[in-house]
């Protein structure tokens, strides 16, 4: 192939050739294999490339009007060879309409932007992006109950429909009259007479079917039946028991009230009782508003305003209350939080020790430029911390970067070398106090050590995620990761910390697992559901009070074990990340 | 024979092929994936003349073949016979033979966040958007010639990088 050619080649892949020259280029292409073959080599390329930025887009923009290319095409084609849906053109009671609405929703239609009413008839081709609140959606023998923070798009392609579900959840009730299929980011799924749950994440889709079956085009013959879940990727399909949503509703509901009913622990801030000083180190004001938020617990609640006027209002001198303020923040209303947010993102980055680590207090925070793009390291932290604050500053990063705030590249860097350093032979990880990593104290099963352990390993795997999540567009296989889930599926146990005596850490442990399965997507550690063995015990631990008692050790502020291990409980329920 | 949901199978295990072929003849994303759905939509209603056990890529390629004959003649009044297509197929095939999509999508995706910020730009520009390099000339106010050799380098700096990881994963 010579230059000349080269040089066609490539124009005709930037879509720069005028007809003369698209002509010419079809006729050397006809004459030379070597030239056929370029074409087809980086046409493959073209395409993957095509779809990895258009990927990436739906996940860093999930508002953007246009998806993942595959998928859609898949779609329109799937439904065509499965039992025909929601058809067009049967008269009026075939209408999709608006029967119910909470807080505000907003249609995209003809490209504009309208408020939705009950009463509303959609169209195809509508898009709608629900809030706060959700929408119910009925027609003959369907219902549709979208949740809050969701998008859906009603697709039509010649004559046929689809529902596309961007984000978010819905619960779909089927009725016994028709076959529907739903078009997911990872394919389609054909349902009857059923009701089931689907809730899209960037990079799978969670389907819990309540009742009745489900098949999934990928898994013809395979039915999902009631009383299981499947978590649904591109590269795989797992199928799981589900922990029935009744329960779990109820018993988050009686936790907050728990909550509710502790107030005076909730706003009294705790000091530390360590070697690192006087730093109010338990961050219970903060912990316990993100798990209200979680429990679903509305802004106007008194105790949740409170705590959220308590959080914003004070200095923040703890890592652990710079973390867990910035997640909570990032998920109650990243817009509305937006400066707090950045305050907990600079701390962070100025806190963070020399060797990757954070320790307890934070240092004051050198002011930022605040419409700089970047939050940048402006000072150095102390030589060294512990891996168990370290992962908190890290889940707070990474909340804060989902909230749209960019930082030193560094940071992350530095911290996911840590990880990396730390790791134990064994592929799990443990306390590493004072970046210590040499201590030989297997044996000690009542502290934290530097031999492996459930609640560090889980936390050490949920960090790198997360880490992995900030440094976008490099998809360098994890291998610590890889072996910290080996060792979570060899070690795995719902009733204590992997490796620990029983009441060691034992609330933390369980929510770190969670942290770990639900930011890497997946359900299991090993032949271990994480969440369905987690849940189960929960719900059976529940106390009669609505609370929690896990611990046991002294490690924790013993008269307050209760409030930390219903917090740690209810995120855990709620899979938190 | 072969039914809907079969055919719909083959269509999800070989869409990277169909769909680079399709790119191949016309580059424009936006472009082949109508033109992809459009052949999806076909196949599944022509199942039944697919015969099991023959060549499902080259028998939906067929069909590739009408709506890209038709789209060459309206977009440019191009005009090509089969021996064309025939030449490009058997082309297609060996790159087909010799890579496997998925682990070449995640060295392209190692390797594009290697690139830099304005070599990605314009990547999403021309994947995304679907400029051709005259709009983004004009986006970024740099010559066609430059764009289209800057596009150029940054294919080439992705494949040198995607061949060098592919021979480390080798060795």
């Amino acid at each position: 192939m010579n230059a000349e050619e080269r040089e066609l080649l490539h124009r005709h892949l930037n879509g720069d050739l005028n007809a003369s020259e698209q002509a010419a280029f079809f006729a050397r292409l006809q004459t030379s294999p070597e030239l056929r073959r370029e074409l087809a080599s980086q046409a493959l390329d073209e395409t993957l490339l095509s779809e990895i930025i258009l990927e990436g887009r739906t996940v860093a923009r999930p508002s953007s009007r246009r998806r993942a290319w595959v998928p859609v095409s898949i779609a329109a084609a799937m439904l065509l060879g499965l039992t025909v849906i929601l058809a067009l053109g049967r008269g009026p009671s075939l209408v999709l309409r608006v029967t119910s609405l909470e807080g505000a929703a907003v249609l995209h239609r003809g490209g504009k932007e309208e408020a939705m009413y009950p009463g509303q008839d959609l169209r195809w081709g509508d898009r709608v992006a629900t809030t706060r609140g959700g929408v119910v959606l009925e027609r003959k023998g369907l219902r549709l109950e979208i949740g809050p923070d969701s998008a859906f798009e009603f697709q039509r392609y010649k004559g046929v429909e689809a529902l596309s579900v961007e984000k978010g959840v819905v619960r779909v009730t089927v009725s016994s009259e028709q076959n529907h299929s739903f078009g997911i980011q990872q394919g389609t799924l054909d349902t009857k007479d059923a009701t089931i749950r689907v809730e899209v994440a960037s990079h799978r889709t969670l389907i819990d079917v309540e009742r009745g079956s489900v098949e999934l085009e990928r898994q013809p013959g395979v039915p999902i039946t009631a009383g299981n879940y499947a978590s649904v990727t591109v590269a795989e399909v797992e199928i799981g028991r589900l922990i029935g949503r009744p329960r779990v509703e109820d018993a988050v509901r009686r936790a907050a009230r728990f909550l509710e009913s502790r107030r005076n622990d909730l706003v009294t801030p705790m000091v530390s009782e360590k070697r690192h000083g006087t730093a109010p180190r338990r961050a219970y004001a903060e912990l316990a508003l993100l798990a209200l938020h979680r429990a679903g617990v509305p802004d106007t609640d008194p105790l949740k305003a409170e705590l959220l006027g308590l959080v914003k209002g004070r200095s923040i001198e703890s890592t652990y209350a710079a973390a867990l303020q910035a997640l909570a923040l990032a998920e109650i209303d990243p817009a509305a939080h937006h400066g707090r947010i950045r305050l907990c993102a600079q701390l962070l980055v100025d806190s963070q020790c020399a060797n990757g680590q954070w320790d307890y207090a934070v240092k004051p925070a050198l002011s930022d430029d605040p419409a700089a793009l970047q939050v940048r390291r402006r000072q150095e932290g102390p030589a060294s911390g512990d891996n168990s604050v370290t992962s908190y500053a890290v889940l707070g990063l990474s909340a804060c970067s989902r909230a749209g705030i960019l930082f030193d590249p560094d940071v992350v860097e530095r911290a996911r070398r840590w990880w990396i350093q730390c790791q134990n032979v064994d592929g799990g990880w443990g306390y590493n106090d004072s970046g210590n990593r040499n201590a030989n104290d297997a044996d000690k099963r009542t502290l934290t050590t530097n031999a492996s352990y459930g609640s560090a390993t889980a936390s050490a795997v949920a960090s790198l995620a997360a880490l992995r999540g900030m440094r976008e567009g490099d998809g360098r296989p994890d291998n610590a990761i890889l072996r910290g889930l080996e060792w979570l599926g060899a070690n795995f146990s719902v009733d204590r910390n992997p490796r620990k005596d029983p009441g060691f850490v034992h609330g933390h442990w369980l929510l770190a697992a969670a942290r770990a399965g639900t930011i890497l997507g997946t359900e299991r550690f090993g032949s271990h559901e994480w969440y369905a063995e987690g849940a189960d015990f929960l719900l059976q631990a529940q106390q009669p009070t609505g609370g929690w008692r896990l611990e046991r050790g002294e490690f924790m502020a013993p008269e307050k074990n209760d409030v930390l291990d219903t917090c740690l409980a209810i995120l855990f329920l709620r899979r938190a990340p | 024979m072969s039914d809907a949901a079969q055919i719909a199978q083959l269509v999800v295990k070989h869409r990277h092929g169909l769909l680079a072929y399709l790119y191949g003849v016309l580059p424009d994303a936006h472009v082949a994936e109508d033109l992809f759905q459009e052949v999806c939509v076909v196949a599944v209603q022509k199942a039944a003349d697919f015969q099991d056990g023959t060549n499902f890529v080259a028998w939906a390629r067929s069909i590739a073949r009408n709506k890209l004959r038709e789209q060459l003649r309206r977009r440019s009044g191009v005009v090509v016979d089969d021996a064309f297509f025939d030449g490009l197929e058997s082309a297609f095939d060996a790159v087909r033979s010799t890579l496997d999509p998925d682990a070449r999508k995640d060295a392209l995706r190692h390797c594009l966040g290697r690139i830099q910020d304005r070599a990605r730009q314009m990547l999403v520009w021309r994947y995304e958007e679907g400029l051709s390099a005259a709009s983004i000339a004009g986006r970024t106010g740099q010559s066609r010639a430059s764009v289209n050799s800057l596009l150029q380098r940054v294919r080439e700096i992705l494949r040198d990088c995607v061949e060098r990881r592919s021979a480390e994963a080798r060795a």
